[in-house]
């Protein structure tokens, strides 16, 4: 049986294209996934992420188990941070937001939610509160500027509906908002922001932003079998304290890498995939493809890869033909500021 | 939407017959449809011989990748080359053209009353 979010009878009746997705019903796309991407490129788009996972935190011991310790993290603040194992693996990515000196709230991918919590153990799961996410350009002029960039503000009313948080984050390299509220008030926000213009995009759209903008999705780029610093996410790593879990194999890894993050883009329009091999001038395998996807921006395929950390990569073999890639610097797209 | 006058497989590829055994060929609304937004579209080469069934071109969704199977054997004829890869969501049945082909016979065409049976509506 699948799980479903708040809005899910919305999104059937609007005619949204669903698919099981971490066990939950959802939305893959209403318009197109390249008129939705589009739409959050040029204007805004909306995404119903209430599948995520919320809980609270109150003890900062929790730190010996993250990448950023939870007391660096300013109150009013947010951080993007990483949940470790003993060998260095990545457990999931999340984010946290310190509410207040003793409370913060982190907010969990759906796929790991019930494994982060597990094991987090001292957490207290929220339950009740869906999740919306407003990305692209218009957000601001469409709700207003409601906190400065990685802040968040708690019990605000957005279109006239009551918000439990509202941080000023997203997941497609576009300014916007993601509204944490009460299950209750899920549907109405849904439909003021697209009465105000927002259109409603699914999961299909979701990936290909995210690639675009170079951000980790949980089971593709990043899993227990890969370090922070192999895949880019060295900067969400503070070493320099005693309490933390990974502190060892990771001064390790930073120390002495064997992989690194890729980003690679086509000639011609195919579309690279997970686990599609990578291949060196010499025609030998030096990697994977972790993510990818046609960049609409672009106009072409983009990958996301980890290779062998000296390696040059030249081509990705996809359905046996191999096609010329070259390497770029990431992110693939960067909104201009 | 399904036209009258044309052919059909089980595998929601379309054929019009332009002569006694020639035959152009693409994929259908249903086809286009469930694949969503079409980026990427491979040709076969023109005089490649090929069998009945046989995946003889590829059209790429962002989400998904598609082979195109010939509805029959015989000996690719014509290709679209310069097709947009938006324009098979548009306008599949015409413009959004794939292939033509020699037709050695018909054995797997389904008349639009048995595809509209096939995909249930």
């Amino acid at each position: 049986m699948l799980k479903e979010t708040p809005l899910a009878s919305l999104h059937r009746a609007s005619g949204a294209r669903m698919m099981p997705f971490a066990g939950y019903d959802m939305p893959v796309q209403y318009r197109g996934v390249l008129a939705e991407c589009d739409a959050v490129r040029n204007r805004a788009g909306i995404f119903d992420v209430s599948h995520m996972g919320h809980c609270h935190a109150s003890d900062p011991a929790l730190s010996r188990l993250l990448s950023r310790p939870l007391e660096k993290i300013a109150v009013g603040k947010s951080s993007y941070m990483l949940i470790m194992n003993p060998g260095g693996g990545i457990i999931d990515d999340c984010i946290g937001y310190r509410m207040e000196d003793n409370l913060w709230h982190i907010i969990l991918n759906a796929s790991r939610k019930e494994i982060d919590i597990e094991t987090l153990k001292n957490v207290t799961p929220v339950t009740d509160q869906a999740m919306i996410a407003l990305q692209g350009p218009r957000a601001l002029a469409m709700v207003g500027d409601l906190c400065a960039r990685r802040s968040f503000a708690r019990n605000v009313k957005v279109l006239d509906v009551d918000i439990t948080l509202v941080a000023r984050t997203g997941y497609t390299g576009e300014d916007g908002y993601e509204f944490i509220l009460h299950e209750s008030k899920a549907a109405l926000l849904w439909t003021r922001l697209i009465e105000a213009g927002a259109q409603a995009c699914g999961l299909g759209a979701r990936d290909v932003l995210r690639i675009e903008a170079a951000l980790p999705l949980y089971g593709s780029d990043i899993s227990e079998e890969t370090d922070p610093f192999e895949t880019g996410l060295g900067f969400a790593v503070d070493l320099d304290r005693e309490h933390f879990i990974a502190k060892e194999s990771l001064t390790k890894k930073k120390a002495h890498p064997t992989r690194r993050r890729a980003g690679l883009i086509f000639e011609k329009g195919a579309v690279p995939r997970h686990d599609y091999p990578v291949m060196d001038a010499g025609g030998r395998e030096i990697g994977k493809v972790t993510s990818g996807t046609f960049s609409p921006m672009l106009q072409t395929g983009i990958a996301l890869c980890l290779i062998e950390k000296d390696a040059v990569p030249a081509s990705i073999i996809i359905r046996g033909a191999n096609c010329i890639a070259k390497e770029v610097p990431l992110p693939f797209y960067r909104r201009e500021k | 939407m399904i036209l009258d006058g044309i052919f059909y497989t089980k595998e929601h590829e379309w054929i019009k017959l332009l002569g006694a055994n020639k035959a152009r060929v693409g994929i259908t609304d249903h086809a286009q449809h469930e694949l969503g937004d079409i980026v990427f579209v491979e040709l076969p080469e023109i005089g490649r011989k090929v069998k009945a069934a046989e995946a003889v071109a590829v059209v790429e969704s962002v989400k998904s990748v598609a082979d195109v199977y010939a509805p029959a054997a015989g000996e690719i004829t014509g290709r679209n080359d310069g097709l947009d890869a938006a324009t098979i969501n548009a306008d599949p049945y015409d413009k959004g053209w794939l292939f033509e082909m020699t037709l050695e016979d018909k054995a797997l065409f389904l008349s639009p009353d048995e595809y509209r049976k096939h995909i249930g509506e």
